[in-house]
C-alpha cells in the first residue's frame, strides 16, 4: 500500500511538473510575441491544462487501486462511481450538453 | 496596457490571491473570480480560470506529507459522490442562471465565507490539542441520518462550485468540521483532496462554451501556484489568526463588489 501511494506522490508531482512547465512555455511564448496567441503558444497552454485534468483523473485511478488491493468494493464502486460522473461531465458538455 | 504589463500584474495579484487563499483558508477560486471581475474580465472567464487553478493547487497540496498524512479517503470518496453529482447539476444550471443571480449568490457566499473564517479560530485552536489517528475514524459507524446530512451539503457545495467557479472547501470543511465531527485538520486535509475533482467534473462546461482563455490560464495558473507554496511556508511562521481578520474585511469588499455586478447586471 505504502508503494502504491509513493507511486502516486510521484506521478502526481510529475504531472503537475509537466502542466506547469507546458503552461509557463506557452505563456512565454505568448509575452515574447507581444500578444498575439500563436498556434504553438496556445497547444502548450491547452495542452498544460489537459495534462492538470488527465492527472486528476489518474489521482481518482490510484485510490481505485488501492480500493483493489483492500478488496473493498464498496468504496471501489463508490470511486468508479465519482470517475464516471466526472469523465461524462466533460464530454457531456463538449458533445453539445443540453443545447440551451 | 503591454501584453508583458497585463500578464505580470495577473500573475502578481494571482500569487497575492494564492497567498491570501492558503492563510485565510478560503482557497484561491472564492477570492480569484471577484478580484479578475473587478479587473474587468468576464465573468465565465473568471469563472473559468479559477477552475482552473483549483486544480492546480489541489494537485499542489497532494503531494504534500501532510496532507497525506491526514486526508481520509474514504471520507473524501463518500461526499464526493454527492460533489460530483451537484457539480455537474450546476453546469446545467448555468445555462439557465444570469450574470445578474450569480453575482448575487456569490456575493452572499462571500459574506457566509468571511463570517466562517473568523468562526474558524476557535475549531483551529480545539484542533490544534487534538492527536489524530485516521485509523480510528470508521464512516461505517456514523448514523446514517449524520452522513445523509453531510451527503446533501456536498450537493450543494457541488452546484456552487459549477455555477460560481470555485472549489466551495468552506462547504466540505463545514460539513466534515460540523456534521460529520472530523477533526478540523483532517477535514482541510480532506477538503484538498476533493476540491480537484469537484472542480474537474465543473470545468467541462467552460471548456465547451471557450470561456477558459489562454491568455488568462498562463499568469493566474502559475500565480496561484507560486503563492499557494509560498503561503504554505508563511503559514507555519505567521499568525494566521490576525491576518484573518484582515482578510476577511477584503472578503467583505469583494462580496460587496459581486452585489454591486448584480444589481448593475454588467461584468
Amino acid at each position: 500500500m505504502d508503494a502504491v501511494r509513493e507511486i502516486q506522490t510521484i506521478v502526481l508531482a510529475v504531472g503537475l511538473g509537466l502542466a506547469i512547465v507546458l503552461i509557463a512555455f506557452g505563456g512565454i511564448l505568448y509575452v515574447y510575441d507581444s500578444g498575439s496567441m500563436i498556434p504553438l503558444a496556445r497547444n502548450c497552454i491547452q495542452g498544460g491544462l489537459l495534462v492538470l485534468i488527465g492527472v486528476q483523473l489518474i489521482r481518482l485511478s490510484f485510490v481505485m487501486i488501492e480500493f483493489v488491493i483492500q478488496k473493498d468494493f464498496l468504496w471501489l464502486f463508490m470511486s468508479s462511481f465519482v470517475l464516471a460522473v466526472l469523465v461524462f461531465s466533460l464530454f457531456f458538455h463538449s458533445s453539445g450538453g443540453l443545447a440551451v | 496596457m503591454t501584453t508583458l504589463v497585463f500578464s505580470l500584474s495577473l500573475f502578481l495579484i494571482s500569487g497575492l490571491t494564492g497567498v491570501f487563499g492558503v492563510l485565510t483558508g478560503l482557497g484561491g477560486g472564492m477570492l480569484l473570480v471577484p478580484i479578475l471581475s473587478a479587473l474587468g474580465v468576464n465573468l465565465y472567464a473568471a469563472m473559468g480560470t479559477s477552475l482552473v487553478s483549483i486544480i492546480a493547487t489541489s494537485l499542489t497540496a497532494a503531494t504534500t506529507e501532510s496532507s497525506r498524512q491526514f486526508t481520509h479517503v474514504k471520507a473524501g470518496i463518500f461526499l464526493e459522490t454527492g460533489a460530483v453529482i451537484g457539480a455537474f447539476l450546476g453546469t446545467i444550471l448555468l445555462s439557465f442562471l444570469s450574470v445578474r443571480i450569480i453575482s448575487i449568490v456569490f456575493s452572499i457566499v462571500l459574506l457566509c465565507s468571511a463570517y466562517t473564517t473568523f468562526k474558524r479560530r476557535m475549531a483551529e485552536d480545539a484542533a490544534a490539542v487534538q492527536s489524530i489517528d485516521l485509523n480510528n475514524i470508521h464512516l461505517e459507524k456514523y448514523p446514517k441520518s449524520q452522513l445523509a446530512t453531510a451527503w446533501s451539503f456536498m450537493i450543494g457545495g457541488g452546484v456552487l462550485s459549477s455555477i460560481l467557479g470555485v472549489g466551495s472547501g468552506a462547504v466540505k470543511v463545514l460539513a466534515m468540521d460540523q456534521v460529520l465531527q472530523l477533526p478540523y485538520k483532517v477535514s482541510t486535509a480532506t477538503s484538498n483532496f476533493m476540491v480537484g475533482m469537484t472542480a474537474a467534473t465543473s470545468i467541462g462546461f467552460y471548456l465547451a462554451k471557450g470561456y477558459i482563455k489562454p491568455n488568462l490560464v498562463f499568469p493566474v495558473v502559475l500565480g496561484i501556484f507560486a503563492g499557494a507554496l509560498i503561503g504554505s511556508k508563511i503559514l507555519q511562521q505567521a499568525k494566521p489568526k490576525s491576518l484573518r481578520e484582515v482578510f476577511s474585511v477584503i472578503v467583505v469588499l469583494l462580496a460587496l463588489h459581486m452585489l454591486y455586478i448584480g444589481i448593475q447586471g454588467t461584468t
